[in-house]
């Protein structure tokens, strides 16, 4: 199938950790239709991974779902990851420690180490946190 | 917008192909195809090797979704006297920070029994994830499980 640009693909999954596979494996067939080397697909499918693991450990019970958003450009892909969770802080969030199973905080710093670009969005009023990351096909 | 179609009973998919994308159900039944021909089963095999020495080997996918496998057969070569431990992750494809959290985790137990743990042959694409994030400061990796298993024996 040849990728059309621009183009919008959403996925919403279950608030479950059985489903954050799909969400990733969808990514990687977006990111390979768009031509991303190898490694390129591979390191969207591991971020777009850790955000949805991060929204279903954040968001509690009220938000059943886990929304994805996929926007398809010639040399980007734009991926949204959103809940309607209480949202949190991303400048609150412990650094990785490697003395705590759990090291929370180790999913943002693959994140921010694997894409170009990572916005965090939470309103602490209405609930919910919008984490959007882009990957270009040719780094700036 | 839009045609929508279903990955599984539970999730579904909305693709926006009113800019003229073509055969949309097809579209998504390629995409399905995609995903679930990309999907690599976690697979554990873990055994004693004598003189309290193990090999946990992890084949597939490790993510959050099956760390407490991982975790459990850690657990229980530990249980079983295992002090000197492997984790050959050769044929594994595929970790996140969760895989990496369990590997944190029983690197803690097992200093805490007086032991030693390595690692082996991670995929480029697996080490990279332990370089990310320092861990491979903190891991002794090495190239096969052969010489993982003399460091740890030493």
């Amino acid at each position: 199938m040849k990728a059309v640009v621009p183009s919008q693909v959403e996925l919403t999954i279950p608030r479950s950790c059985e489903f954050v596979r799909v969400a990733r494996k969808t990514a990687g067939a977006l990111a390979h239709q768009l031509r991303f080397t190898l490694p390129d697909v591979y390191d969207i499918e591991l971020a777009v991974g850790e955000a949805c693991t991060n929204a279903i450990e954040h968001v509690g019970e009220q938000c059943p779902e886990i929304l994805l958003r996929f926007s398809l450009h010639e040399e980007q892909l734009v991926m949204e990851v959103i809940d309607n969770g209480p949202g949190f802080d991303p400048t609150q969030v412990s650094p990785a420690n490697v003395e705590d199973e759990t090291i929370g905080g180790l999913g943002l710093l693959v994140i921010r180490s694997l894409m170009d670009e990572l916005e965090i969005e939470c309103d602490p009023k209405a609930g919910g946190t919008r984490v959007r990351m882009v990957k270009y096909r040719n780094p700036k | 917008m839009t045609e929508s179609g279903a990955l599984c009973s539970a999730c579904a998919i909305n693709a926006d192909i009113s800019r003229g994308c073509g055969g949309s159900r097809d579209d998504i039944a390629d995409l399905e195809n995609e995903v679930t021909d990309m999907a690599t089963p976690l697979q554990i095999d873990s055994r004693l090797e004598g003189e309290g020495s193990a090999v946990l080997a992890l084949s597939g996918e490790i993510d959050v979704s099956n760390t407490a496998q991982v975790r459990d057969a850690g657990v229980k070569l530990l249980a079983d006297g295992a002090t000197r431990l492997v984790v050959d992750l050769s044929l594994a494809d595929y970790m996140d920070s969760a895989g990496l959290g369990t590997l944190v985790g029983m690197l803690k137990r097992v200093k805490e029994a007086g032991g030693a743990m390595a690692i082996a042959g991670p995929q480029p694409r697996v080490r990279r994830l332990f370089e990310i994030t320092g861990l491979d400061q903190i891991f002794s990796i090495y190239e096969d499980l052969d010489m993982a298993m003399k460091e740890v024996r030493a």
